[in-house]
């Protein structure tokens, strides 16, 4: 059986849509399917995505603002539904937010 | 899917013969499901002079010297750099699937991207594409493997490079081989080329089973 472009697209459209917000962290376990959450999320840092589609792809967007978690130091970003349902999750090694930068995280996803 | 019965005859009492003990067998063909593919990129945005509400130093009006220096003043602000400190591609490695151009290094790319149907990379002679960094900050990078279906490329005379120092030094590869680093870093890029004589060479996304034409895998 094979899924057709039409068939992608359906699902790309139902992720986009379900996806809601993106969080950062300070757990270090390494990311695994079984995951449910970040392990130790940090506060101030549940925002809202913004994404964008394009051919079987989705962009999400999401944007840390200098006000939020000054200080902190982080290692784990996960993106979630409304319901709080974990995506996808991946650590990374330790960066603290100084209070003169904005973060980016831009996550490109493609389902094929 | 196909079902394969392993008997499916009927007969009578007297050609029975010996109990068949065979079971069913569900042969099931080619149903992958769908996979996601994802890769992050972290910026960091210096903000500047600009005016944040909310922000102890960048928010208060009227008052000079703010981050960056200077004064800050609403609609005026003047945001700092801006600088890519981490790519993370997951565990299947990089995937360009050329629907955007967000990987593809626009300025020291000469061939054409084309990311509208068909979705394809088109050189002539000489022509280049290279991309950003598809893995940042997370670790030195050992070894790489370039791959890019048979499939997916019409003509010949393209050759690959690969760099783990951010373009300093470019290493050639085969494709489909992995490529052990001579060089060390974390900043992980990949370089194509066309031949003097090349013309009309492409690299494209035919979408009959792959969509992602150009692969790069990666070990630390």
């Amino acid at each position: 059986m094979v899924f057709s472009n039409a068939g992608k697209n359906r699902i790309r459209d139902l992720l986009n849509t379900d996806l809601s917000h993106g969080e950062l962290g300070s757990g270090t376990t390494a990311a695994n399917a079984t995951n449910t959450d970040l392990v130790s999320a940090t506060a101030g840092t549940s925002l809202a995505l913004s994404t964008q589609t394009a051919d079987k792809q989705i962009i999400a967007d999401y944007s840390l603002p200098s006000t939020a978690a000054q200080g902190s130091t982080l290692t784990e970003f996960g993106i979630f539904n409304g319901s709080d349902l974990l995506f996808a999750r991946f650590t990374f090694s330790s960066l603290t937010h100084s209070s003169t930068d904005e973060w980016q995280f831009s996550t490109r996803m493609f389902i094929n | 899917m196909a079902v394969e019965l392993a008997r499916d005859l009927v007969r009578t009492q007297d050609q029975l013969g010996p109990r068949d003990s065979t079971n069913l067998v569900f042969k099931l063909f080619n149903d992958q499901m769908p996979t996601v593919f994802w890769t992050t990129t972290k910026v960091e945005q210096d903000i500047g002079n600009a005016f944040v509400v909310g922000h102890a130093t960048n928010g208060v009006i009227g008052v000079a010297n703010g981050v960056g220096s200077g004064q800050i003043t609403i609609g005026t602000g003047d945001l700092g750099s801006s600088s890519t400190t981490r790519v993370f591609s997951g565990a299947t490695g990089f995937k360009e699937a050329l629907r955007d151009n967000s990987y593809i290094d626009t300025v020291n790319t000469t061939a054409s991207v084309v990311t509208s149907s068909p979705y394809q990379v088109l050189f002539d002679a000489t022509e280049v594409l290279q991309s950003k960094s598809v893995e940042l900050g997370n670790g030195n990078i050992s070894r790489a493997t370039l791959y890019i279906p048979s499939e997916a490329i019409s003509g010949t005379s393209l050759t690959y490079q690969l760099s783990v120092n951010g373009g300093s030094n470019w290493e050639s590869v085969s494709l489909n081989q992995e490529h052990t680093f001579t060089n060390t870093g974390d900043d992980l890029r990949y370089k194509i080329t066309a031949g003097a004589t090349a013309s009309s060479v492409t690299v494209r996304d035919t979408s009959t089973g792959y969509d992602y034409p150009i692969t790069l895998k990666f070990t630390r």
